[in-house]
């Protein structure tokens, strides 16, 4: 997870502000109990998963306050760990080992690299037989990660370049994760909203990392579509306009959940300002990117 | 699936306008807000996704000029779309499939029209499709190709123009950006017509001219 789904931090208020936070510090103590090394792989997509779970299953969260390894010498508020908290905690291990598996498969990682990769998966994989032992439902989401990897490859060996496809099988672990163990409308909603989060997460990612997948002539939707990054970047009106489309439906999902506790402020937030704030930067990033490197080439043809 | 007029209390041949605001008042008393520590609550969220299902439907069938059933939340905006005359044999079916919410179906349709066959009709249609199906990169793309294909065609317009309310709300290029700047130049000026109406009044505010 890639950190990508966040709040638009002045449009809350300070006592939301602090709830986020605290069920970050929260998720992360719950993590580090599974296994300190986990807690590294922590991102706000975490926050919001545990967000919109414990929204729709109506928990309200409880706090502590605590130091802890990444604070040490002030005590911070912590949201006490509950369903919601603990099941993200799995969620992340489950989706850290995914991307992982990924990544080592990926062969433009370099070798030392890889090796890290290695010995961390095989960290929390030992955790995570743990996990499938002592609950079983687990060991079937972990299958099908496996499987919607196997479909990431297809997709890949034939080069797709439908960024809607490539970003489906992309979020259907997020997605199984997040509806799980929930049912009728909860369910519902949990599977659609996480869903579109998680196209948007791959979208995001994907122009993000637009120029460096170009430039280690790494899979990318994009350039298979439109050839190179300068080609895609050129195309940022219709890219703009489909990740749009999946805010709107995203912020009309919100609007689904039950409004009845600060949580659910959080999360429309996100949907209605946050995730537009962060596609406008991933496209500024990119754009003025490409300005620039345009005026370096002029300065260098002027110097020639 | 029971009749969408029905569940928002208007008749089949009300307008757009009375639709929506039988929309909005009931999607008003509805509100989750109003059900607070409430075990009505739920009942509320599926009264309102019932009215948000019936509405779509109804924008949909509006758009399309017939009706079919369909499991997604989200509004699209209110347009009316004129019959179409220009239409071919194949586009006739995979039309009427997409009326009757065969997605899938029309969709094979569409894929087996060959590629130098497709016009402007097909890029619509299968833009139709791809929203739909929730594939928004596809639809936008599609809606785009079909618009530059035949720019005078209001459908293909309408249903392009109802995607880019979505980028005016959310989207980044949209978003105010009008910095406005203010270099030394707009300084100098700024005082020398300050320093002419000051004189118009019989005042001074620049002694030297």
């Amino acid at each position: 997870m890639f950190g990508y789904i966040k709040p638009a931090y002045p449009e809350l208020l300070v006592k939301q502000y602090e709830l986020y936070k605290a069920v970050y510090c929260g998720i992360c103590e719950a993590t580090g109990r599974i296994t300190p090394f986990l807690s590294l792989a922590l991102s706000y997509d975490f926050v919001y998963l545990a967000m919109v779970r414990s929204s729709l299953c109506g928990e309200k969260f409880t706090f502590k306050t605590k130091r802890c390894i990444a604070h040490p010498f002030k005590k911070r508020k912590m949201a006490v760990s509950s369903p919601s908290i603990d099941h993200t905690a799995k969620a992340a291990l489950i989706l850290t080992v995914e991307k992982l598996d990924d990544d080592i498969r990926d062969c433009d990682t370099p070798f030392f690299k890889k090796l890290v990769f290695r010995i961390y998966r095989s960290i929390l994989m030992k955790k995570l037989k743990k996990l499938m032992i002592s609950e079983p439902c687990f060991k079937e989401i972990y299958e099908s990660s496996k499987s919607s990897l196997d479909k990431l490859v297809e997709l890949e060996t034939e080069k797709c370049d439908s960024i809607d496809d490539v970003s489906a099988v992309f979020s259907s672990t997020l997605k199984e994760l997040c509806s799980f163990g929930l049912e009728g409308n909860s369910k519902l909603i949990a599977g659609e909203l996480s869903d579109v989060i998680g196209r948007l997460i791959y979208i995001f990612d994907a122009l993000d990392d637009v120029r460096n997948d170009e430039k280690n002539s790494s899979f990318n939707p994009l350039l298979n579509k439109y050839g190179s990054s300068e080609n895609a970047i050129a195309n940022m009106d219709i890219l703009d306009l489909t990740i749009s489309m999946y805010i709107e439906k995203a912020d009309n999902i919100s609007a689904l959940l039950p409004a009845d506790s600060e949580v659910t402020h959080i999360l429309r937030n996100i949907a209605s300002m946050g995730l537009s704030a962060q596609s406008a930067s991933i496209i500024k990033k990119v754009t003025d990117k490409s300005h620039k490197k345009s005026k370096k080439g002029n300065l260098n043809d002027r110097s020639l | 699936m029971t009749d969408p007029y029905k569940i928002l209390g208007v008749s089949p041949n009300a307008t757009d306008d009375e639709i929506k605001k039988a929309y909005r008042e009931l999607a008003k008393k509805y509100h989750p807000d109003n059900f607070h520590d409430n075990p009505l609550g739920e009942l509320a969220t599926e009264k309102m996704k019932e009215i948000n299902a019936a509405y779509d439907e109804i924008q949909k069938m509006r758009a399309s000029g017939s009706s079919f059933s369909s499991g997604s939340s989200g509004s699209s905006g209110g347009y009316s779309y004129s019959d179409n005359s220009s239409s071919s044999s194949p586009y006739v079916k995979i039309r009427e499939m997409i009326a009757t919410g065969r997605f899938t179906e029309a969709e094979i349709l569409c894929a087996n029209i060959p590629l130098n066959n497709r016009s402007a009709e097909w890029y619509y249609l299968y833009g139709v499709i791809q929203k739909q199906r929730g594939q928004y990169a596809n639809a936008a793309e599609s809606f785009k190709i079909a618009c530059q294909l035949a720019p005078g065609n209001q459908e293909y317009a309408a249903a392009y123009q109802s995607l880019q309310n979505a980028q005016k709300k959310y989207g980044s290029f949209n978003q105010s950006q009008t910095m406005s700047t203010c270099s030394g130049c707009d300084i100098c000026t700024g005082l020398l017509c300050a320093d002419c109406m000051c004189e118009c009044c019989g005042g001074d505010l620049i002694s030297c001219c």
